[in-house]
């Protein structure tokens, strides 16, 4: 890449951060100033709260359309510097729609694994009876959250086509996978702070708030963006990513209907560290997916 | 197959669609802030609402969302099809490489695409619904219609699915006037019902006994949505199989 391309792709990354933070974050800061809260008052999220959570995750895609209008990059649906909406499923790339599809499951399992294990304590048998009317219910959760997940996607998508069929290709291009991931991630994390800051992910009464929970953002976004962008990578495409994003947002566990909150006590029971608990297992995949990655992709200019 | 998705789109004039839905949306949107609440009170003989919104969003969200669900793929077809036989684009595919399957399966995919465009619309206008419902009868009875959502989807999906071979194979002049009969035959069915048809089920239509009869069958509302999208992918699938496979032979026989 040349010194001129460096720099229509800075240009162009800039563009659109900027774009999709103005309009995001001043839907967000709008919605906190007119004292709209994100839960009321059974602890569920408000229907407002859950409103303007979808709007901000279709502000990446808006901002990634409106940007190529700007940078006259064409609105192309599939192909190299495309809006990535194609779909191949040829030459073993399903495996990465599957990946998409069950990973989330995997890791999300684990992790409630982890803190029974940290905590037996806080098992218990009969917590399921507060979520659901009977145990089949959780049994079939992970099912319920898969088929959601593939069709309830648009949230996602919206995410994916900002952050993966944007922002990362031009990230990549200029500082390699790992490098990229990593930067992009922490971009990421930091678009959600004034979420996290309403509540999101953590609640508000946790040790430590809000600076705890912008740190929890940023790690989770950092580890996931890496999975995310490895299947985008490996398909050329954003659909696996919006899928796994759907996914994980449903959080797809049998497990989690046996964890009693009100019997998680000492440090786990502050909601940013059972968070990083629950994702540890999601970490360790991401560091190998970078190491094979690195492997593969010494740098940007081999690649090339 | 991305060219022809986004000629197929040109062809049914996609922008003034999107427009279209955005305005609808940004009209609901609107309308559910003028009137938030919203709630339906019980009667003997079932329910009755007595405000305004609660009349409104009761027929309006289920209107909106059967419009996208049934009206918008069935309009497409038509458009699609009609307009690629008045530009002879299906004799100008035969004569391409990639042959006929790929312009049979473009419009599969757009139809599958128009689905799930509709599905997701449908879940915009479920959230703006809830933004300002507070807690009533009238949002259990969305929430129900909120989980039927991906069995509408499905439904949509299968009846395009249903439609497609007739309109690729016949041609859409006569594939309108099967479609024609068939309906015609089902309204005439329903008329007769009518006069001739028990209609108590129609007195004794109570919705609060059917969000409670969701709320006692989760399970099986649960299998449901996971079932109806696996069989309805499946059954599409054969359709455009099936749709290539009489084609084909009728390529064979017009070569033979």
């Amino acid at each position: 890449m040349d010194n001129n391309q460096r720099k229509a792709e800075i240009k162009s990354l800039l563009i659109y951060l900027g774009i999709t933070f103005a309009v995001s974050w001043a839907m967000f800061f709008l919605f906190l100033i007119s004292g709209n809260r994100l839960f009321d008052e059974s602890g569920g999220m408000s229907g407002v709260g859950n409103l303007i959570c979808t709007f901000g995750m279709l502000c990446p895609a808006a901002g990634a359309i409106i940007t190529r209008s700007i940078t006259k990059e064409g609105h192309s649906l599939s192909g190299e510097n495309s809006l990535m909406l194609g779909i191949d499923l040829k030459n073993g790339k399903i495996v990465f729609y599957l990946i998409a599809v069950f990973l989330p499951w995997i890791y999300t399992e684990l992790g409630n694994l982890l803190k029974i294990i940290i905590q037996p304590g806080c098992f218990d048998r009969e917590f399921f009876k507060t979520a659901v009317s009977d145990i089949r219910g959780a049994y079939m959760f992970p099912l319920m959250a898969f088929v959601s997940g593939v069709f309830f996607s648009i949230g996602g998508l919206g995410e994916e086509l900002g952050w993966r069929g944007y922002m990362m290709p031009k990230l990549t291009d200029l500082f390699g996978f790992t490098k990229s991931a990593i930067i992009g991630g922490i971009i990421w994390g930091i678009w959600h702070w004034p979420l996290t800051y309403a509540g999101h992910n953590f609640g508000t009464d946790y040790k430590g708030y809000p600076w705890a929970g912008f740190a929890g953002m940023v790690f989770l976004c950092v580890i996931m963006g890496i999975m995310l962008s490895f299947v985008t990578l490996k398909t050329g495409s954003v659909w696996p990513a919006a899928i796994m994003h759907a996914v994980n947002n449903a959080s797809p566990s049998i497990l989690q209907f046996f964890i009693n909150p009100e019997k998680v006590k000492g440090m786990m029971s502050n909601s940013a560290v059972s968070f990083f608990i629950h994702f540890i297992p999601l970490m360790i995949i991401s560091v190998f997916v970078c190491i094979a990655q690195n492997r593969k992709i010494k740098s940007p200019k081999k690649r090339k | 197959m991305g060219g022809m998705l986004y000629k197929d789109f040109t062809a049914v004039k996609g922008k003034r669609i999107l427009i279209i839905l955005s305005a609808a949306t940004l009209v609901f949107l609107i309308l559910r802030f003028a009137f938030p609440g919203s709630d339906l009170s019980e009667t003997a003989k079932g329910t009755a609402s007595f405000e305004f919104s609660g009349d409104f969003f009761l027929w309006a969200l289920p209107l909106l969302e059967a419009t996208v669900f049934f009206g918008l793929p069935s309009v497409l077809i038509k458009g699609l099809i009609a307009q690629d036989e008045k530009n002879k684009i299906m004799a100008f595919t035969k004569s391409l490489p990639f042959g006929k399957s790929s312009y049979i399966a473009s419009k599969y995919v757009f139809l599958g695409v128009t689905v799930y465009a509709a599905l997701s619309v449908s879940i915009i206008w479920c959230e703006i619904y809830f933004s300002r419902s507070g807690d009533n009868g009238f949002s259990d009875i969305v929430e129900t219609l909120r989980s039927f959502l991906i069995i509408l989807a499905s439904a949509s999906l299968l009846i395009s699915g249903i439609e497609l071979p007739f309109f690729l194979s016949l041609g859409s002049r006569r594939a309108v006037g099967v479609k024609t009969a068939v309906l015609e035959l089902l309204f005439l069915f329903v008329i007769g019902w009518f006069f001739f048809g028990n209609l108590d089920v129609f007195e004794n239509l109570d919705i609060f006994k059917l969000t409670e009869w969701a709320q006692n069958h989760e399970f099986e509302i649960n299998i449901m949505v996971v079932l109806c999208p696996v069989i309805a992918l499946t059954l599409y699938f054969l359709s455009y199989k099936l749709t290539c496979l009489i084609n084909r032979n009728r390529e064979a026989d017009i070569d033979g």
